[in-house]
């Protein structure tokens, strides 16, 4: 949608800074969440041992997730050349569709409401929806 | 016709008989203006709406956010037949305030993220499931009518 202005990248940065070190028990409840309130995703991991929030296989996973925005966060200047990557692994690997992106951003924004509901402002909620979004479409750069 | 388990019908009570309306009605509504700027457009009367700061002070914004969650009230009495609850205000969104139903789901995402905020761990994966499944119907039948 829209591009990052200044101001967006200068509140995710300050944001992820904030927020990273719970980088792990974010993207386990986010990805939890998102198995138990969007069940359709589950799909995706039917190759896991177990599909419970807050399994071995959900946090691991989660970590990976989160180690993904954060890098993303460092590359801010430049998501589609920074992500490609990671853009080639989700458009012929994991072929993961990209509504799904959007799921799990949401996902990611409650459990930063949760968690840091003081500072999850609506400034900052607007550039992190922004941000995600940006991601997203980086990510979804090589898929056709 | 929707069906509930008791567990959802419980937690949708539960959650609307805790939140302070008039702290979560102007929280959501202004988070959504602010968020979805391009919702600012039904509120061309509203004043200042220029920066986060003024549509959070705005007393305009605080009371009709609370209107709106006084309006889902209507819902949660009736959840047994939403569609036909809000048949009315489905056709005043669409006839008298020509409301993009779209923005039903911004304002609905905007008030998962206050509730979250408000409950905090309390807003489990299934809470949230429920809460969201419930805001899907409303939202749903708030477009029911439009033509």
């Amino acid at each position: 949608m829209t591009s990052l202005s200044t101001k967006d990248k200068e509140t995710v940065t300050a944001f992820w800074s904030m927020v990273s070190g719970k980088s792990e028990d974010i993207g386990n409840d986010a990805l939890s969440r998102m198995l138990v309130v969007y069940p359709q995703t589950k799909t995706y991991f039917s190759h896991w041992k177990e599909l419970t929030p807050g399994s071995a296989p959900v946090r691991k996973h989660g970590m990976t997730v989160m180690k993904g925005v954060g890098d993303a966060v460092s590359k801010i200047e430049d998501l589609t050349a920074g992500l490609r990557e990671l853009s080639e692994l989700h458009a012929f690997t994991l072929r993961v569709d990209p509504t799904n992106f959007k799921i799990l951003s949401h996902n990611i924004l409650v459990v930063f409401a949760i968690m840091f509901p003081n500072d999850f402002t609506p400034e900052v909620h607007v550039s992190m929806d922004k941000f995600l979004a940006a991601l997203a479409g980086a990510l979804s750069e090589k898929y056709r | 016709m929707v069906e509930w388990t008791d567990f959802e019908r419980a937690t949708i009570k539960d959650i609307f008989s805790k939140i302070e309306y008039d702290v979560v009605g102007p929280a959501t509504l202004a988070r959504c203006l602010v968020v979805y700027p391009w919702t600012q457009r039904y509120f061309g009367k509203f004043g200042n709406l220029y920066n986060a700061a003024g549509i959070a002070e705005n007393a305009m914004v605080s009371k009709h956010g609370i209107t709106i969650l006084h309006g889902l009230d209507r819902a949660v009495k009736n959840m047994d037949d939403i569609k036909n609850t809000y048949a009315e205000l489905s056709v005043l969104h669409s006839e008298k305030l020509h409301v993009d139903p779209d923005n039903f789901k911004l304002l609905a995402d905007c008030l998962t993220i206050v509730v979250a905020a408000r409950f905090g761990n309390g807003f489990t994966g299934e809470v949230q499931a429920a809460f969201q499944k419930f805001m899907a119907v409303v939202v749903s039948s708030l477009g029911k009518q439009y033509h």
